[in-house]
């Protein structure tokens, strides 16, 4: 019987995740949920409605249900969020639903997700990466770079609310380079306006 | 100082003066100003000295062509070299200094070199500096350069931040004069995304410069009023102080937006100096107006000489004149607009001169002949006309304006290497046939250079280009506006005076050495802009291309566009390397990748290194070492006596799934994985297909259509791309999956005699990892610490039992907490990159110094590992018999004969030999103290390698002047047999 | 350059890597008779053409989708994208 009990950390090395606001956006690590990947198997249909409960889930699209966020994230390839405190197993959980019509792979801290919130977060986010943000509408999705990194943005809410998602190890730099530009984009602002 | 040639009106902020200083001196001028502009109303002429004469020099323009007045701003680190004085905007407490000239620019001591302009022609230091060889480098060079030059650097780190963008539009408008904002309009009531770029702090381009009226108003209000209504409209984005710099493939635009240079630095705080935009745009409209050329004649580059609209510019816009009695030498109508509105404004206009049969009137006396020579070293004071009767006036004037007519700004339309096409009645280039795809132009840019054409092309461009679109729009009315036609017979140099003409002033060159470089062969224009240096620096011959071209063209009897064109290239206007920078400066010039152990390493004080992008610990210093080898012998010896743990989570991993994955494996790995069982792991070579390495690692299955793949650190990007290819592209009805998932596991090797008992304190009781039940090369999933999940690999890069154990990275940090507290009963040790390098020296473990791209199966001793069974990646390749031949390289140990390190990259030498190329035997890849064998050793290649096992060899290393001895010994310095890895 | 995506629409090169001839797709079968000379063609005989031309390019920071685009190398005019798998699995059913 072993008596010794691990902890859960941070991206940050912290036990509470990493929370900046300036100006008016601001940026909030969200350890709280499990991730998986799922690539359908070779003549397999339908999986992204059942990741999903019923919805399908298009090319550069993401679907959000009561607990889940699915989003597109290669051709028959999907990436699924959930509840970290509930489902902690989500990959397990999900092959157990798919079996062999899927490959599942657990990504829980393979990646970091990140909410960017707040106004004019268009401002921020096109000193950051290339996407057309006037396409990237809500429940669009897309794959970017962001400073050197490869993330995902996700639109909840065009201008409001983003979701940012990056590998664990690139969290720092990532979080980082988007401090800057909310520093920058803040003081530009505050000194033309 | 009093604003002495302050005109009335103008467009500048009389209600905010602000002060600046110019050459220690403390001037005023008002907000809207430039630094050009308000030392002209402050009656200073003289800006700066020439490149390589060092001839007093005042501005030439009134735009970002300016080839004269480049100033350093600021001062310290913020200083700013080879800012145009043209386009710098005022701010109060401005400092702005002259540059290339001492001790002062009235008497720079170096004006000497214009005594000696004879020796210093087009070529002269081709021809002057030639003997003897040896002077060159240490002598001429430093002297040249230090006579000629333009603005220094601060030698200081530049404070500023510089951000990056990106963005996009249906429609980038570059310009905003009357062509630009009135396609702008078209566009933005159409409801297009629109961008609308302009250079200058103030849109509307020659509106602001010119007397004209625009649908019954000024052309400045018009202008104004225009930019109001697109202000209002969310589809469209205003970026003034926002340079277009560069045309590319497919829409793409590079631009730099000036957005705080106008501000005093200590002002600015984190808001960025500037900001390079990437544009990409679906359509583009060149409305970048076009340019004012010179007429070269003697001493034509007098402070006070400038380009007669840059005249016209610094009336109307700026309210200032360059001087209280101005000519005008023109061979256009548009020089005797000057010379009116100047008139207008109550400046004296002694005469404007005009070579042509019949001049315009407009009121100013007019004499027809030719400007022949002026006076005034530091400020035009006279000029002398040749009457086209014969006779010969002197005029005595403080500023001359000069027209040589008006040259289409084509620079966008050539980055994508379009050729311009001649125009005759304007005699000037327009752009091509050939345009970056989706760009059109209009107004002036494209030779319609009056204001009504440029009213109606920008309107009827927009249209067209959003229609191409599938975006319908309405041209709105055209304004009533001037629609003057283009009057001009082509002047290019005035024959009479001896005196040097200048075409092209920012490098110095004259007419004179154009007729040298024809008279020398150097007729080509690629080669006269080098043999000239005509059309290069900061202006890159804005003012001057076509003049000299002009010129070679008289000589060789060939019209203009069959002599040539000069290519223009990005970028546009010179960008500060910040700006190109960026944020990627320093420590940020990459990001950094972070271990699940690095907050508890930094903890314990270890030593970081860089590997690619992670940062790793190197080794831990413990109290009292004060040497790296004391804390790597202390690990290694540690490791190989009891137990020790590093982080190895940077090697990547690939998760590998579906039906087909153990034949998808079979593929990759040059040796067979088919039948490797579930709950076993298995270490794999993979080849390119050329049959040489790329990267080995273990790929361990988790279940039969599961496995994960290990790659090396540095090599987890391509290898994952590798897969991907020979997925998608050669094994396309495989059913096979790959992600990966290198960052979803925090993983340690647990290494030494101990790791078992470790292991066994913190894995959970219902998993058995006893030697029976989880035997050398194992794998599975289990938990630990009370029901964690984690994944356990019985691998070993050491030689000792070592095992690999994963956990969700984050518990990570927690799991060494735990690990290194387990482990206090075994003296367990953390250990850094450099322990794990010796112990994989020791060992006999090929790794990334091995892997050279150079390297066969062979040659690592695995060709019999290369299954014949099947189809691998390389694997037929990798037999071809220059790689396989018996003689050939072999992977060897290397033992010191002595106590010197046998350093890494060293060559091996048959005892005796010659050290040369053809006696090389094979190099060192490896090294390292081996504490545990008490001796330097390496790994390495030697020729014939087993066969020549215990032969004592040269070990030459010439880069360290060093030769050693070595005996060549089995790779496998540790435990040969494998014993320890199977206890 | 702008790659037109046949998913994605147009997205910027700098998302991609390049990696060479679409020709790399028609691997020799290493089990074949004479494989060691078919593999000699495929690996160093390349045409180099300054006009059009089939590369294959991966997505990495996208789909990481492999795709062959065919592009002139002289205008960068890209006239045709598909993934490189359906050209994998039509060039296989050619032969």
């Amino acid at each position: 019987m072993t008596n010794y009990r691990l902890s859960p950390r941070t991206a940050f090395g912290a036990s509470e995740p990493m929370r900046a606001t300036i100006g008016k956006a601001t940026l909030t690590e969200r350890p709280e949920f499990s991730i998986a990947s799922v690539a359908v198997r070779a003549e397999q249909d339908g999986i992204a409605a059942k990741l999903t409960g019923g919805a399908d889930v298009a090319v550069s699209e993401l679907v959000q249900t009561d607990t889940r966020t699915v989003f597109w994230t290669g051709p028959n390839q999907w990436f699924v969020l959930d509840d970290h405190s509930a489902v902690e197993a989500l990959a397990q959980t999900l092959k157990a639903d798919l079996g062999a019509s899927a490959s599942v792979t657990e990504q829980n801290d393979g990646w970091v997700v990140f909410d960017l919130t707040g106004e004019d977060l268009d401002e921020v986010l096109e000193r950051l990466c290339s996407i057309n943000l006037s396409e990237l509408a809500r429940g669009r999705a897309q794959r970017t770079v962001i400073e050197h990194v490869g993330s995902f943005v996700l639109c909840l809410e065009q201008g409001r609310s983003y979701r940012l998602l990056c590998g664990r190890s690139f969290a720092p730099s990532f979080a980082h380079a988007i401090k800057e530009i909310m520093v920058s984009v803040n003081a530009q602002k505050t000194l033309l306006a | 100082m009093t604003q002495m040639n302050r005109l009335n009106g103008g467009l500048v902020n009389r209600d905010k003066p602000l002060e600046f200083t110019f050459e220690g001196r403390t001037y005023s001028g008002f907000e809207g100003d430039t630094v050009a502009s308000a030392l002209l109303a402050n009656g200073v002429q003289l800006m700066g000295r020439s490149f390589k004469y060092h001839r007093p020099r005042g501005v030439l323009s009134a735009g970002s062509e300016e080839p004269n007045g480049l100033m350093e701003i600021g001062t310290g680190a913020d200083r700013t070299p080879n800012s145009r004085a043209t386009v710098v905007e005022l701010y109060d407490g401005l400092t702005a200094a002259s540059q290339n000239a001492w001790p002062s620019l009235e008497r720079d001591f170096m004006g000497v070199n214009d005594l000696f302009a004879n020796f210093l022609t087009a070529g002269f230091y081709y021809k002057t500096f030639m003997w003897p060889k040896a002077f060159w480098e240490k002598i001429y060079e430093p002297i040249i350069r230090n006579a000629a030059g333009l603005g220094a650097l601060s030698m200081e780190a530049d404070p500023s931040v510089y951000d990056k963008g990106f963005l996009h539009c249906d429609l980038l408008v570059i310009g905003a004069g009357p062509s630009g904002l009135m396609a702008a309009l078209t566009a933005a009531r159409a409801g297009a995304q629109v961008i609308l770029a302009d250079e200058d702090f103030r849109m509307g381009g020659r509106l602001n410069a010119e007397s004209y009226e625009v649908g019954g108003q000024a052309g400045s209000a018009w202008a104004q009023a225009t930019l109001l209504e697109l202000a209002s409209l969310d589809n469209v984005r205003l970026m003034s102080r926002t340079t277009v710099l560069g045309a590319f493939d497919h829409g793409i635009f590079s631009a730099v937006e000036r957005v705080t240079e106008h501000l005093p630095t200590a002002s600015v705080g984190a808001a960025p100096r500037q900001t390079l935009w990437r544009i990409y745009a679906k359509r583009s409209l060149l409305c970048a107006g076009a340019l004012e050329r010179t007429i070269a004649f003697s001493n034509n580059d007098r402070p006070g000489i400038l380009q007669a609209g840059a005249m016209r510019a610094y009336a109307h816009r700026w309210a200032a004149t360059v001087g209280q009695r101005v000519a005008v030498f023109t061979n256009n109508d548009d020089g005797h607009r000057t010379a009116k509105d100047l008139a207008d404004k109550g400046v004296t206009v002694v005469a404007v001169i005009d070579p042509r049969e019949v001049p315009p009137s407009t009121g100013v006396p007019v004499i027809r002949g030719q400007v022949v020579d002026t006076k005034g070293r530091l400020g035009l004071k006279s000029v002398q006309v040749r009457r086209h009767d014969g006779g010969m006036e002197t005029l005595k004037v403080d500023a001359l304006g000069v027209s040589g007519g008006w040259n289409p700004n084509v620079s966008l339309t050539c980055h994508q290497r379009g050729r311009p096409n001649w125009r005759e009645d304007i005699a000037g280039f327009v752009p091509g046939d050939v345009l970056p795809v989706g760009m059109a132009v209009a107004g002036a840019a494209n030779g319609d250079l009056s204001t009504h054409g440029a009213l109606s092309s920008g309107a009827k461009a927009a249209v067209e280009s959003l229609e191409a679109l599938g975006i319908s729009s309405t041209a709105p009315d055209v304004p009533d506006a001037e629609d003057a036609p283009v009057n001009l017979t082509p002047l290019w140099y005035v024959g009479e005076g001896k005196a040097r003409k200048w075409i092209d002033f920012q490098n110095d060159v004259t007419v004179k050495d154009v007729k040298l470089a024809h008279q020398e062969g150097f007729e080509s224009v690629e080669h006269l802009k080098r043999y000239t240096t005509l059309g290069m620096a900061t202006d890159q011959g804005k003012n001057s291309n076509l003049g000299g071209l002009a010129v070679m063209a008289e000589m060789t009897g060939k019209p203009v566009p069959q002599t040539g064109t000069t290519i223009f290239r990005p970028p546009y206007t010179p960008v500060a390397m910040g700006a190109l920078a960026g944020r990627s400066v320093g420590k940020e010039f990459k990001p950094t990748r972070l271990t699940p152990s690095h907050h508890w390493a930094v903890r314990q004080g270890a030593v970081f290194v860089e590997v690619g992008q992670w940062m790793r610990a190197q080794w831990f210093p413990q109290a009292g070492e004060t040497h790296w080898r004391q804390s790597v012998d202390r690990e290694s010896l540690a490791v190989r006596k009891s137990v020790g743990i590093c982080d190895v989570t940077t090697l990547g991993k690939v998760d590998v799934q579906g039906k087909d994955a153990a034949q998808f494996l079979n593929m990759i790995y040059a040796n067979a994985f088919a039948k490797l069982p579930v709950g076993k792991t298995r270490y794999g070579l993979m080849l390119r297909e050329d049959g040489i390495a790329m990267d080995d690692g273990t790929a361990a299955r988790l279940a039969e259509d599961h496995f994960v793949v290990t790659t090396t650190t540095a090599n987890a990007g391509p290898v994952y791309r590798h897969m991907e290819f020979v997925r998608q592209g050669l094994c396309p009805d495989m059913d096979v999956q790959l992600i990966s998932t290198t960052d979803a596991w925090a993983q340690y090797a647990v290494a030494g005699p101990n790791s078992r008992k470790l292991l066994q304190k913190i894995v959970d009781p219902e998993f058995d990892i006893s030697n029976d039940a989880f035997p050398f090369m194992a794998c599975g999933e289990i938990t630990v610490c009370g029901g964690i999940r984690a994944r356990l690999f019985r691998i070993s890069f050491s030689g000792e039992m070592a095992y690999e154990i994963a956990v969700p990275t984050r518990y990570g940090e927690s799991l060494i907490e735990v690990m290194m507290e387990a482990g206090k009963e075994f003296d367990v040790v953390p250990y850094g990159t450099e322990t794990l390098s010796v112990l994989r020296i020791e060992k006999g473990h090929a790794a990334g110094n091995e892997l050279n791209g150079q390297i066969a199966a062979a040659h690592l001793g695995m060709i019999r590992m290369v299954s014949t069974k099947k189809d691998s990646i390389g694997a037929v390749m990798t037999r071809r018999e220059e790689l396989v031949k018996e003689d050939g390289l072999r992977l060897m140990g290397f033992e010191a004969i002595g106590e010197d390190i046998l350093p890494a990259g060293s060559h091996v030498f048959a005892e005796g030999d010659k050290q040369t190329p053809e006696a090389d035997q094979g190099w060192l890849t490896s090294a390292c103290y081996s504490p545990h064998l008490g001796k330097h050793i390496a790994l390495g290649y030697i020729k014939g390698g087993y066969e020549r096992k215990d032969e004592v060899v040269t070990i030459a290393n010439p880069v360290q002047g060093k030769t050693l001895k070595a005996r060549v010994v089995s790779a496998h310095f540790v435990d040969p047999e494998g014993a320890r890895l199977r206890d | 350059m702008l790659i037109p995506h046949p998913l994605l629409g147009l997205r910027d090169a700098q998302e991609f890597t390049y990696f060479g001839d679409a020709s790399l797709l028609d691997r020799p079968d290493g089990m074949a008779e004479g494989a060691s000379e078919q593999f000699h063609d495929y690996l160093y005989l390349r045409d180099n053409p300054a006009g059009e031309h089939q590369e294959l390019w991966f997505h990495e920071q996208g789909d990481r989708s492999w795709l062959v685009v065919t592009r002139n190398t002289l205008t960068h005019e890209i006239f045709k994208v598909e993934f490189a798998t359906d050209v994998a699995l039509a060039r296989r059913s050619a032969t």
